[in-house]
């Protein structure tokens, strides 16, 4: 980049929360000592579609130590119809959590059942019975997608190709924190402590659900043990609150892991049959996908636009895309990391691998050549893409693997062990990384010229509390150690800082912040002007010193300035911001500035594979991930985040699947052991390697956009590399070792 | 692999599992954490027992009355302990003995955080599965959501706030800050409380002895490259 920078992009810049978490510090929501505070236990059903006929809680509540109990007939967020198996019907606030586990064992249910409807395709029946309460039947929300004539497109293609592709698997986040939360409702006001990544949306929804004006509700969000997508629902504070109402005491809502696994949202699976035509040199011409989604029992589910991915990297003048989506008995299916576009991009590579093979083609020279040319921008819409990094992605990943030399046809390179080896690469333009909502920002200067940041959001990972302090050292010409994190997800003080989701908020929060700090600048130059008898446009800062931009050897530090500002009792510096809508701040191609545009993010991940064809057992020798943040703001976090998403591609890729018993409903594999995430045994640790590529942002503060999500988004690449490993598809996940056999002829 | 998991895993067995077999609370949390403590008591023996073909003796944590049967030790316990409520214990934590008061059936997790308020100990899965709450006791790590705080009595036990004086950090907990290894943050004390077990054991450990050592936690926001070379990297 062009731009030179004094803090932002810098290695030696740590996250700011670190100390707090090695020294367990840092708080969550459950982490409050208070006076008299009872557990909450919850009650799930046992049945996956039933209405409650009758709840009887007297012997939970006869059992000592037991001081409140609430069903779907006093709280706001149960329901008489049960539509999962592991449904809350009850909870229990008792003196420990042992007892309100063995309270809510006590609560007896007499159900009227119906008809169950677990899997997808029972569901895309229509003569299945309904799952639930919409009367318009289990398929929802179909929705299609046109451009051109693809049936005249793939009529003039030279090699059409076709695969089912899926489903992909359906599995909960089981981040580490089980939802949580405290709550204390003392006469007409309500203080929430929060595991949740949106205190402000928490507390309109939650002023919904309980009748308390927002003014009277005091959230405070937390550390956060892991997003991923979840941690949306409000359940625990409102079920925490209610009894806490009843009992008069206030009340922690901990999860357990088999509440957390039923409650919490899941990732939803994800079938498609695709279809794509290109010309001999193996330009696309024509694309058709129908794509088949099971939402659990929510039609509100995310799934839509499989075809996101392809769509929004490679060029085609004719396609059809429809995407349907059914409900079934499940839990409720939500954001997942980068919600639709894994699946949507293993659409996209595997279609295009199975292209490259039949052509013979290498697959990274039929992606580079099928990238959308000229101005980069939304084929069906025409709005510009505000950063377009994937050739350069494509092409890093190339380096670091060495794609060109060690590419070989399917099936035929065996390694000295006798295992066969394979490699794959693959890379798309994410939406996951963009501009949402305005929020607000708060800059707040000290006397001594130092800086404290505060957002009304909670704390998901240090990156974003650190990002937002380069920025706004950045803008103010502080040192980074010079910039603190202040209050910070209290909704009592700070302002809206929006949902940590959709990686939005180095992009997003971080112009807030920008502007923030820009609107403190104005105030310390404009005195640093008057002390140093010039003008503030005349001024420049860095490293906490404030100088003539025509003679840097006129000096006034920010200490001096904001010490003179506030004298001996005075007011400090404070600035405020709010973000800006998606629009280009500096123009691209025929777009001038203030054009609204997209923000999407380049990433993309090449790796090397062991196939043993006697055990299907996968081994990774390489995985390389490659991400475009625009600019890289704080350095070490991109990088982390890429590296955790090496791993979440291995989950996602080989481990990841909640099992449910086709007729019950029942999760059969709650808990870690048997909903398996990799360990550092499991998982490939040593061959994970982070790469960044920065081409920069027309939209973003700095030339940034987010990037937390995309770099998890091609896990089938992996499966792309069994391909090239053993010349057989597999394209159901997660990838056992039973499926390669199976493929193989073996099993 | 801790002791603690290998345990539950071969024994398939859980504190809350056997709540909800045994119906009665009391008695039943003590047979699996008995087991524990034996392997905490450092006889080579115990680390790979499984706990079905451990227990031949059922023992009362109050009063060390041996029990063929689950069955005999939970009418013992009803008959002679039910009414007893809370017991009052002495914990030594971080160096500082601490006189507190706890049912029998309680947690070392639930006693440290919520009667210590050592809120460092993180519970994740509470029976025996994330490691979010791993402690040192007696120099070797242990799931201390699996241990009832009634038996630690006389066991020396470090959670994370004890690893640094509050001013500076350990040279663990600078390794991790140093290397970036963590993001949520919600594992991470879980982790170094086993590193530090560990590496006061092997101080130059491989590669894969880290790996191996730090293996019965889970960090889903995908730190564990960072943290194994962290603690490797302390080794030597």
């Amino acid at each position: 980049m062009a731009q030179e920078f004094n803090v932002i992009g810098k290695v030696d810049c740590l996250d700011k929360q670190h100390p707090a978490i090695v020294t367990g510090r840092l708080d969550f929501a459950a982490d409050h000592p208070l006076a008299n505070k009872l557990y909450a236990a919850t009650a799930l059903s046992k049945e996956a579609h039933a209405r409650i006929l009758s709840i009887d809680t007297s012997q939970a509540m006869a059992l000592p130590g037991v001081e409140a109990v609430c069903t779907y007939e006093d709280c706001p967020v149960m329901y008489q119809t049960i539509l999962y198996w592991g449904q809350e019907i009850a909870a229990v606030a008792a003196t420990d959590p042992f007892i309100a586990e063995q309270a809510a064992q006590l609560i007896e249910v007499e159900y009227e059942t119906r008809p169950a409807v677990i899997n997808m395709d029972e569901a895309f029946d229509p003569n299945s019975p309904l799952v639930g309460v919409w009367p318009d039947g289990n398929v929802q929300n179909v929705s299609e997608i046109t451009r051109g004539d693809a049936e005249q497109g793939f009529n003039e293609a030279d090699v059409v190709v076709e695969a089912d592709i899926g489903p992909t698997a359906y599995y909960q986040h089981m981040r580490i924190e089980p939802e949580s939360a405290l709550a204390w409702w003392l006469e007409d006001e309500v203080y929430m402590h929060l595991h949740n990544r949106d205190p402000f949306g928490k507390r309109t929804e939650t002023s919904l659900l309980l009748g308390v004006p927002e003014h009277k509700l005091h959230l405070f969000g937390h550390g956060c043990g892991g997003s991923h997508g979840s941690v949306a629902n409000p359940n625990p504070q409102v079920i925490a609150a209610v009894l806490s109402k009843k009992a008069g005491k206030p009340v922690e809502m901990h999860y357990s892991r088999h509440a957390d696994i039923t409650q919490g949202a899941h990732q939803h699976e994800v079938a498609c049959h695709a279809k794509l035509g290109a010309k001999q040199d193996g330009t696309f011409v024509a694309c058709d996908l129908n794509a088949y989604g099971n939402g659990g029992h929510n039609p509100a589910s995310f799934i839509r636009n499989m075809s996101a991915s392809f769509d929004n990297t490679f060029a085609c003048p004719n396609v059809k895309y429809v995407d349907r989506k059914c409900v079934t008995n499940r839990p409720e299916t939500a954001t997942w990391r980068n919600v639709t576009e894994p699946p949507s991009a293993t659409f996209s590579t595997t279609i295009i691998d199975v292209l490259a093979d039949e052509l013979g083609m290498n697959p990274l020279d039929l992606r580079l050549k099928n990238l959308i040319q000229g101005t980069p921008k939304n084929q069906n819409t025409g709005v510009v893409f505000s950063s377009y990094g994937i050739k350069e992605v494509l092409e890093g990943l190339d380096q670091a693997i060495d794609f060109r030399t060690k590419w070989h046809a399917p099936g035929t390179k065996t390694l000295p062990d006798g295992r066969m080896h394979g490699i794959a690469l693959t890379g798309h333009m994410s939406t996951f990384c963009s501009m949402w909502d305005p929020v607000g920002a708060i800059v707040n200067m000290t006397k001594d010229g130092k800086a404290l940041i505060s957002a009304g959001i909670s704390r998901t990972g240090g990156g974003t509390v650190t990002a937002m302090c380069c920025i706004v050292a950045e803008m103010l010409g502080l040192k980074f150690d010079d910039v603190n994190v202040g209050d910070w997800g209290n909704t009592d003080v700070c302002s809206y800082g929006g949902m940590q989701a959709g990686s939005s908020r180095t992009i997003t929060l971080g112009a807030g912040f920008y502007n923030a700090a820009k609107n403190a600048k104005e105030d310390l130059f404009a005195h640093a002007a008057k002390l140093l008898e010039t003008t503030p446009d005349n001024l420049d800062a860095k490293d906490g010193v404030i100088f003539l931009k025509n003679n840097t050897s006129k000096t006034i530090t920010h200490a001096e300035v904001c010490a003179s500002f506030s004298g001996a009792r005075g007011a400090t510096i404070i600035g405020k911001g709010y973000g800006w809508t998606p629009q280009l701040i500096e123009p691209i191609g025929e777009f001038p500035v203030g054009s609204p545009c997209i923000n999407l993010n380049a990433c993309g991940t090449a790796v090397e594979v062991a196939v043993d064809t006697s055990t299907g057992e996968v081994e990774i020798l390489k995985l390389v991930n490659c991400d475009d943040p625009g600019v890289a703001i704080f350095r070490r976090g991109a990088e982390h985040q890429i590296l955790g998403c090496c791993m979440i591609q291995e989950g996602e890729a080989l481990y990841y699947e909640q099992i449910f018993d086709d007729t019950t409903g029942a999760t059969l594999n709650i808990g870690f052991l048997d909903h398996r995430h990799p360990t550092t045994l499991d998982s490939a640790v040593d061959k994970h390697e982070a790469l960044i590529v920065e081409t920069g942002d027309a939209c973003g503060p700095y030339g940034c956009h987010g990037m937390g999500e995309p770099p998890c988004q091609s896990y089938a690449v992996i499966s792309s590399a069994i391909f090239n490993a053993i010349g057989e598809w597999v394209t159901e996940y997660p990838i056992y070792p039973w499926r390669i056999l199976k493929a193989l002829g073996k099993a | 692999m801790p002791e603690n998991e290998r345990i539950n895993r071969d024994g398939q067995i859980s504190r809350r599992q056997f709540i909800k077999g045994a119906g009665i609370v009391v008695g039943s949390t003590a047979v699996g954490s008995s087991v524990l403590l034996g392997a905490c008591g450092g006889e080579e023996s115990t680390k790979t027992v499984t706990v079905t073909k451990a227990v031949d003796k059922y023992v009362c944590p109050v009063d060390n009355m041996q029990f063929d049967t689950l069955a005999a030790l939970q009418a013992h316990f009803e008959s002679e302990h039910a009414a007893t409520g809370l017991n009052t214990i002495a914990l030594n934590v971080n160096g500082k003995e601490y006189i507190t008061e706890v049912k029998p059936y309680w947690s070392l997790t639930f006693v440290l955080r919520e009667k210590l308020g050592l809120y460092g100990v993180k519970q994740g899965c509470g029976v025996g599965e994330c490691g979010s709450c791993t402690v040192i006791m007696d120099g070797r790590s242990v799931y201390s959501c699996m241990v009832l705080a009634i038996e630690c009595q006389g066991h020396q036990i470090k959670t994370v706030e004890g690893l640094s004086d509050g001013i500076t950090l350990s040279s663990l907990q600078q390794a991790i800050v140093d290397n970036s290894a963590a993001q949520c943050g919600f594992c991470t004390p879980g982790f170094i409380m086993s590193a530090r077990a560990f590496l006061d054991d092997n101080s130059n450990p491989t590669m894969d002895e880290v790996r191996e050592a730090l293996s019965g936690h889970v960090c889903m926001c995908g730190e564990l490259k960072t943290i194994v070379d962290a603690v490797h990297g302390l080794g030597g």
